[in-house]
């Protein structure tokens, strides 16, 4: 093909067009069969911005797909080729170009991973906190096109909270730069930061990114509290919330999904963790900062847990199961997880968010929706992702046979309900896998005459429609005008 | 066993996605293109089994891009290195090779060892003709004489009367690691004829590794043995009081699990030991395992030099290790690593201290 010539000519060695190369980028961790494998047409591993810029110049002139992707854990197929064409692999780019400790921010290529992102600020005593448990993959970029979660959402929230401006190659091939530099926050001009989270890279290629960083606390505290119900322990965050305390993390798990943490558990103890009958939830809660603050927020939290009825869970080893399996990553070899329940099976799961006190009644949605649909339930966690507020990111997980195309089809079925079932409960379809092209079809569900204006918008980044088409829209919708 | 039996394990790396093989990969490290990774090669395994494509040189390229130190494997639920190796028989067999490694397993049939040579190892270290313990150098320490000799030393210190022998032909590690299936049981029987001890110490981590593993054979490593020494109260040693950093070798720490053994030894003799940020069962390659240095000698100096920097940012000023592959190769990281980040680590064997400490 004619464009790949060219692309070779620019970009020599980092262009890969071998078979086994694309195949390797035709999937991410979507429940999806052997055969919905999607590989692209070419492959690119660019150095910088550059090279980017290169790219997507001769895309627009041949009018090419591009689908840019980082670690390719997205779990609903965002950075998956489904129009073929170009893929750019993120992930190439992952130089760290300034850690300004003074500003307490990081200037960094877009490929560098969140793991990277904390490593580079451990020696001036900061981190990036936005770290969901594919931190060691997932990119600053792709965390940024889905705005993705993090185990401690609840103090320092998504990326739209973290990220201080962006750069990104636009559909035309042209470079901009979108925020307000080292500054926090600015009521200068649109906010086109925050319109590019979230885009999925359906606007442009994302190829850096200044982000804040957070000073490392000295101390941190994990624990778990039982309460009768989900809607409970919600109360009791509002409740901590009311006397001034905020966790650095919460995440209201149900008793069903901690089986899926405390895998380690079971292979030692042959049993999984003991928790009572009457369990409805297992709040984990997070504090952290100076020890005697931390100490003072416990003493006032255990309180206010007792008052309500809920039971700390005094066997620390579940505790420390969930969080080697949900953040430290720190699992002995051979003992985490995936094996037991992922050799058949893999995790899928719906993203929604809902309002606070529509909890309990979506659970029961969600248990309803699995079964008709005969999938096994994993259960579901919901994140506390809004600094300092109650605001829920969802995972109604479920275990997918992956082998089975019949059985993946019924997923996508399910998740379509989940979404829909969501939007009626005044809240949303996507609280961090995005839209991608799963939720196509249903896109004005949610958004209503609001789509037109973003298609809009999307027209104006992306006029030949080449920006991972297929997601938020498809791609006839966007060139139709056009035509 | 052909990859296609692998099928299940293959499909479960698809299903899984996790992409932990990343972290501690030392090839994609430095090369950061996911098709190095163990995902990216366990993914064109897939659609090698499911006939999408051929296999290419293009694919051999990166199959033989791997150092097998097993960091994968490390973070992972399934064995990935042995696949890999599977992977590399099939590409042998259809000839997608290089040239030079048909000369290095041409070198070991001919003259029983990798690199071709004749060495009358008796006569270099006659000291040993009235020894007791069979003592198998292997091809790495066969023309590393003033090393052997400092070993011998040690282990005569210990009370351990070494012998070494001209039987020696190369235990097959690197014609195994390379893929030559078909050439392993002329290789091996080649070795078992010419040395026949049922009871031998090894000096290199992957001849231990391959003699145990692979043909098992009561071979012990001598780190095991000298260990046993020391932690029995036999042995006195001085205390060096000093401090350095301890690099596992992939084949002897993550593969044969002898971890806490040379730290004890290092303990033992008043070196404090400071861990690399990669250390113990996710320690870092050297870069020079699984054939490396004939298939990349340049890639394998950028990961020696990034393991070197591992050490540096421990801030001390010395790196021992206790296998010859490992401990060449970050001679040059320490000298590369030296030149960019204006720090030198001198890389030391734990012989050198062992001697020193020995009354």
């Amino acid at each position: 093909m004619e464009y790949i010539e060219e692309l070779k000519a620019a970009l020599g060695d980092k262009v890969l067009t071998e078979d086994f190369e694309r195949f390797i980028f035709g999937a991410d961790w979507s429940p999806r069969t052997q055969k919905e494998i999607m590989p692209p047409d070419v492959v690119i591993c660019p150095r910088s911005t550059e090279d980017v810029v290169e790219t997507v110049k001769i895309a627009y002139k041949y009018g090419i797909p591009v689908t840019a992707g980082g670690g390719l854990t997205g779990m609903a197929g965002g950075a998956v080729p489904i129009h073929g064409g170009i893929y750019i692999d993120g992930a190439c780019m992952n130089k760290i170009v300034e850690v300004d400790v003074e500003n307490q921010t990081i200037r960094t290529q877009s490929g560098a991973t969140l793991q990277e992102l904390v490593d580079a600020g451990k020696s001036h005593g900061l981190w990036f906190p936005i770290l969901p448990e594919s931190k060691w993959s997932c990119t600053i970029a792709s965390a940024i096109a889905c705005d993705n979660d993090s185990t401690f959402g609840m103090k320092y929230g998504k990326p739209l909270n973290q990220v201080l401006s962006i750069e990104m190659v636009t559909g035309r091939g042209e470079v901009i730069e979108a925020g307000h530099r080292k500054a926090r926050f600015s009521a200068s001009g649109y906010k086109l930061k925050d319109l590019i989270i979230g885009s999925e890279g359906t606007l442009g290629v994302i190829t850096g990114a200044t982000v804040k960083l957070e000073p490392v606390p000295e101390h941190r505290h994990v624990d778990m509290i039982i309460f009768d119900s989900m809607s409970k322990a919600v109360d009791y965050l509002d409740n901590l919330l009311r006397m001034g305390l905020v966790p650095e993390g919460a995440h209201i798990n149900c008793k069903r999904r901690l089986k899926f943490y405390t895998h380690a558990y079971k292979e030692k103890h042959g049993h999984d963790p003991k928790i009572p009958d009457w369990a409805g939830s297992l709040l984990a809660i997070i504090f952290a900062g100076d020890k005697d603050v931390v100490d003072f927020s416990l003493k006032k939290a255990y309180a206010m847990a007792d008052e309500m009825g809920g039971q700390l869970i005094q066997e620390r080893e579940i505790i420390d199961n969930w969080w080697i399996s949900k953040h430290t990553l720190d699992f002995p070899a051979f003992k985490q997880k995936w094996p037991a329940s992922q050799k058949v099976k893999k995790f899928g799961a719906a993203d929604p968010g809902i309002p606070m006190g529509r909890l309990e009644e979506y659970y029961d949605i969600f248990i309803e929706t699995a079964e008709k649909y005969e999938l096994d339930i994993l259960g579901m966690n919901a994140y506390l992702e809004h600094p300092g507020s109650i605001g829920f990111s969802l995972s109604c997980a479920l275990f997918v046979n992956y082998r089975d195309q019949d059985e993946v089809d019924r997923f996508r079925k399910y998740f379509e309900e989940m979404s829909k079932r969501a939007v009626d409960l005044e809240g949303t379809m996507s609280t961090y896998m995005s839209d991608t092209d799963l939720k196509v079809p249903y896109f004005e569900y949610e958004h209503g005459a609001g789509a037109q204006y973003m298609l809009e918008i999307k027209r104006i980044f992306d006029p030949k429609c080449i920006m991972n088409p297929g997601k938020k829209f498809t791609r006839e919708k966007v060139l139709e005008k056009e035509e | 066993m052909s990859i296609e039996e692998h099928r299940d394990d293959i499909e479960t790396c698809f299903g899984t996605s996790c992409n932990f093989c990343e972290r501690n990969c030392p090839v994609y490290k430095i090369l950061r293109i996911k098709t190095y990774t163990s995902k990216g090669k366990n993914r064109a395994m897939l659609g090698l089994i499911d006939g999408h494509y051929d296999a290419s040189m293009a694919l051999a390229e990166v199959a033989f891009t791997c150092t097998l130190c097993g960091a994968c494997d490390a973070h992972c639920a399934l064995p990935n290195t042995e696949r890999f190796i599977e992977l590399r028989r099939k590409l042998v067999k259809e000839g997608l090779i290089r040239p030079e490694y048909d000369l290095a397993i041409e070198s070991i049939k001919r003259t029983g060892d990798v690199f071709g040579r004749s060495i009358e190892t008796s006569k270099i270290f006659e000291e040993t003709a009235d020894g007791e313990v069979p003592v198998y150098l292997g091809c790495q320490y066969k023309g590393n004489k003033n090393e052997v000799k400092l070993i011998i030393k040690v282990l005569d210190k210990m009370g351990i009367k070494a012998k070494i022998t001209d039987d020696e032909s190369c235990c097959g590690y690197i014609a195994h690691v390379l893929g030559y299936e078909d050439e392993m049981p002329e290789i091996v029987s080649k070795f078992k004829e010419a040395y026949p001890h049922d009871d031998f110490i090894t000096l290199c981590p992957s001849c231990t590794m391959f003699t145990q593993e692979e043909m098992d054979l009561n071979s012990t490593h001598v780190v095991k043995r000298v260990h046993e020494l020391i932690m029995s109260g036999k042995v006195k040693l001085k205390n060096l009081d000093m401090d350095a950093t301890y690099h596992d070798p992939c084949d002897l720490g993550r593969k044969l699990g002898v971890i806490e053994e040379p730290r004890e030894i290092l303990e033992a003799m008043g070196v404090r030991v400071h861990e690399m940020e990669n250390n113990k069962e996710f320690s870092m390659c050297c870069g020079a395992g699984g054939g490396m240095l004939i298939t990349d000698p340049e890639l394998v100096e950028d990961m020696s030099k990034q393991r070197m920097k591992q050490a540096i940012d421990t801030g001390v000023d010395v790196l021992v290790t206790v296998c010859p592959t490992c401990e060449s190769t970050l001679l040059t990281g320490s000298m590369l690593a030296r030149k960019e980040y204006k720090k030198r680590v001198k890389v030391m064997s734990l012989w050198e201290l062992l001697d020193e400490a020995l009354e």
